[in-house]
């Protein structure tokens, strides 16, 4: 188990590294002259220049990208050329919004994802199992903007339960949470329906069975603690996407998160601000992926005693 | 079993579908197009708007408006652009009059300019102050000025490069002398540009804070700023205005103002619907006429003090022979662009719009009449300077190459984004390829002022002054050392009959070598919930809004 958690750890840094190289790369290659964009179109070609200079973006690509890491590695990301203070202090300030967002949605998610899947598993082809699964489907796939939308003209406008946009609070956190956890309590619910009905055709359920043990502690005690480990390992995975999936729900809600942040910054070719979000993105999902397998060592014992498979 | 299974799933999926149908908002009643303005129109400068004033006592003191794009920074000093918040923490020297023609009082109480025209005095009211308190005399207005003037903060010094000196006459008497008269300043002036700034402030506390919370004289000031979601600007205690157009000329009777930054059309207009914002801009067409049918709203009009043209890049084969220019001129069909606009756009040929000083409609006509749509002409162009369709595939050639060009689209502003494809077929239908590369805004403007290349690109000035024609002069690589000569002197010629003469010759001459292709002025549409009253916009002037009366109603 601890070899397996090192090695974990060892792929932390090529991943971080290799994200923020490509990002770092495609932002600086790509058309669009920060120094240009922040002093607009009236500035002299000699004041861009200077500009330029001052931002230190006349250093060749990979002196930038090096003094850029450095800085990262102790938390600072540079200074953001549009906003004029640091990038870490701009991204701390809206990383508890996506926070916010990210953690209602994955709470929600598995409170509605997880429990639906095992019913529709453990009541195969019933009303429940049909319905719940043309529902995920549906959730899967129509587009997070569509369903924000609709969401936000129903419960907002129409019924005018909900505020329709903007963080004013817990009510506020509502529509935006539950749009974007709908593809993912569809997916939950799938894979947990799926891991559970293999699950409950291998000899061992039948054994309990046979055993004459009560159907729901056959279920719930065998079959689910058996069945639930890839859908944690996906809970994890799916961190780090909410995280980003969350840039399209947080402009239609007018949600003051990282997201809208990145969009605006990409179009600015805010170099720090960019690049210090893919760093914190590359972070969380390998901790996020490490997290997951660890969980995954010590639900399946297979991996936590250390088979030959690994 | 299997039966039961298929119905079950089928009926399943029928309810899901049937549920969204059912919650699916009534699709807009397909808006009647209104006809595209006809360019023989003489333009009526677009009255101010002003909703009745108040009856009763308010009921809210708070306003609530709802922007597309939130400002960089709201020091306008440092800034690069400007809008609302802006315009509502400061209050300009002067103001324009509706009809963008005489210049008015706004918080200065008068002015005089001397006989040669370089030397402007400028009368303050007296004791005035910022809205922190500090004193705003004709020191510290110098001070805004030459701030302003500096390269190090401000990100337009040219606009004052004329001037040489301030002179503290008295605490309340400034004397600017430049080297020469002004003209173009004016406009500036009459902005949040060229309002005062308070540069012992900046001092204290350091640029880049300033940039973030800046001190001037506007009816309100910034308390907070929560980046990504809202700005709250409260009521100055401090402010005072001499403009005639309002009723109070104190400080306003709304204590607050919550301006929240909503990027996504729809749910701007469906809080407005909702009544949680009382006033939005930039409403998409497709809503308009909804919004029209709805008695508790009001859709406000202001033309666009600017157009949308197309940058021709002279130092690129074959657009440095001027008949492809004119081929491509008169390949152009503005009415196909108004309705992919679906009506909210007005062509325009010369290169100033209606809502922009100096406009002449003798240029638009002989604009229009010098370069009309005309396919058969524009083909018979293209055959003159060698481009024809040797192998009838539908694209000219000379020498073996097809004419194929790229035009630069911007996807992030929808008028020209629906344009470029337009475009794109009108071009194609002379035998000239374009092929569309996406880029945006910003960008495009950056590729324009920096000497890159491109072929093509869709670009938007917007100011109302005729001086933006210098600034973006260069970006169609052209020169004419005439031109330039007129240019600089319309920026110093006080005379406006004498000035917009100047300009007519100047876009004549333009118009001539098609420098580019003015293409159209976008309307604005702004949204404003009928429980507003005493409101006042000043339409040509860039839609800016005068809260000085205003009061909720509700």
């Amino acid at each position: 188990m601890r070899r397996y958690v090192a090695e974990r750890l060892a792929m932390c840094v090529p991943v971080v590294l290799g994200a923020t190289v490509v990002v770092f790369s495609i932002l600086h290659l790509t058309r669009g002259d920060p120094a240009r964009l922040m002093l607009g179109h009236r500035a002299s070609p000699e004041r861009v220049q200077e500009m330029r200079q001052q931002l230190g973006l006349d250093q060749p690509i990979l002196v930038q990208y090096v003094r850029w890491l450095f800085g990262a590695l102790r938390g600072d990301f540079g200074t953001s050329i549009v906003a004029k203070r640091s990038a870490s202090e701009i991204i701390l300030e809206r990383l508890p919004f996506t926070l916010q967002l990210t953690i209602a949605s994955l709470v929600f998610s598995t409170i509605v994802g997880i429990p639906i899947g095992v019913l529709s598993a453990v009541k195969q082809y019933s009303v429940v199992d049909y319905l719940s699964m043309s529902a995920a489907l549906f959730g899967l796939s129509m587009p997070g903007f569509w369903l924000g939308l609709m969401l936000m003209l129903f419960f907002g406008l129409r019924l005018g339960w909900l505020p329709i946009s903007g963080h004013s609070g817990l009510k506020s956190l509502i529509l935006p949470a539950l749009t974007l956890s709908l593809p993912e309590i569809a997916m939950l619910a799938r894979l947990m329906r799926s891991e559970m009905l293999e699950v409950i055709r291998e000899e061992y359920i039948m054994t309990a069975r046979a055993k004459g043990l009560r159907e729901s502690l056959v279920m719930y005690k065998h079959a689910l603690r058996n069945a639930i480990a890839p859908v944690v390992v996906y809970l994890f995975l799916g961190i780090p996407w909410l995280v980003s999936g969350a840039v399209v729900i947080e402009s239609v809600f007018a949600w003051p998160g990282m997201g809208q942040l990145m969009y605006r910054s990409i179009l600015a070719k805010d170099f720090p601000v960019v690049q210090g979000f893919v760093f914190v993105i590359a972070l969380l999902t390998v901790v996020c992926n490490l997290l997951g397998d660890i969980v995954t060592g010590f639900l399946d014992p297979r991996i936590r005693l250390g088979s030959h498979l690994y | 079993m299997r039966t039961r299974i298929r119905l079950l799933t089928v009926l399943g999926v029928l309810l899901a579908v049937a549920l969204v149908v059912g919650c699916a908002p009534t699709p807009g009643v397909e808006p009647t197009t209104a006809p595209p303005a006809a360019a023989t129109e003489v333009p009526t400068a677009p009255p101010a708007v002003s909703t009745e004033a108040p009856t009763a006592a308010p009921t809210r003191a708070r306003l609530v408006i709802g922007l597309t794009e939130e400002p960089e920074v709201m020091d306008v000093q440092q800034a690069t652009w400007s809008g609302l918040p802006h315009q509502q923490i400061t209050e300009p020297l002067v103001m324009y009059d509706f009809e963008m023609k005489e210049l008015l009082p706004a918080w200065l109480e008068s002015w005089e300019i001397s006989e040669d025209g370089t030397a402007i005095t400028f009368h303050l009211p007296p004791g005035a102050k910022y809205s922190n308190g500090d004193v705003l005399d004709a020191q510290a207005l110098a001070d805004s000025m030459w701030r302003y003037a500096n390269p190090e903060i401000s990100m337009y010094p040219e606009d004052l490069q004329a001037m040489l000196e301030t002179n503290v006459i008295d605490d309340s008497t400034l004397e600017v002398v430049f080297s020469e008269p002004q003209a173009a300043l004016w406009l500036v002036l009459a902005t949040e540009w060229g309002a005062p700034w308070d540069a012992a402030e900046a001092e204290r506390i350091g640029n880049d804070e300033f940039s973030r919370m800046p001190v001037s004289n506007g009816p309100f000031e910034l308390e907070e700023w929560v980046e990504g979601s809202h700005m709250l600007l409260v009521r100055n205690e401090y402010y005072e205005t001499n403009l005639p157009f309002v009723e109070n000329q104190g400080p306003p009777h709304l204590e607050e103002v919550l301006v929240r930054f909503i990027p996504e059309a729809l749910t701007r207009v469906s809080e407005l619907e909702a009544g949680t914002v009382d006033i939005i801009h930039d409403i998409p067409p497709s809503e308009l006429a909804r919004l029209r049918e709805n008695a508790d709203i009001e859709i406000l009009e202001a033309p666009s003090p600017g157009m949308v043209y197309l940058a021709i890049n002279h130092e690129r084969e074959p657009f440095d022979d001027l008949r492809v220019r004119e081929a491509i001129a008169m390949a152009i069909n503005r009415a196909d662009l108004v309705s992919a606009n679906e009506g909210t756009v007005d062509p325009v040929y010369s290169l100033l719009a209606p809502a922009q000083i100096c406009h002449s409609e003798d240029v638009e006509h002989y604009a229009m009449e010098r370069y009309p749509y005309d396919v058969e002409t524009a083909k018979a162009l293209l055959a003159e300077a060698g481009w024809t369709d040797t192998d009838g595939d539908g694209i000219v050639d000379k020498d073996g190459q097809p004419l194929s060009v790229e035009m630069l689209v911007p996807p992030d502003d929808p008028p020209r984004e629906k344009s470029g494809v337009v475009l794109q077929a009108q071009f194609q239908e002379i035998g000239i390829d374009v092929s569309i590369e996406e880029l945006p805004y910003d960008f495009i403007t950056g590729v324009l002022a920096e000497g890159e290349d491109y072929d093509l690109a869709l670009d938007e000035m917007i100011w109302n002054d005729p001086d933006c024609i210098t600034w973006m002069y260069d970006y169609p690589r052209y020169s004419n050392p005439e031109v330039e000569e007129k240019l600089d002197q319309g920026r110093y010629t006080p005379d406006l009959d004498e000035r917009c003469a100047i300009y007519d010759e100047v876009q004549t001459t333009l118009i001539d070598d098609l420098w580019s292709v003015p293409l159209f002025a976008s309307q604005r549409y702004l949204g404003v919930r009928t429980w507003v009253t005493g409101l006042t916009m000043h339409g040509p002037l860039d839609a800016t809004f005068f809260l000085n009366d205003t009061t909720i109603q509700e």
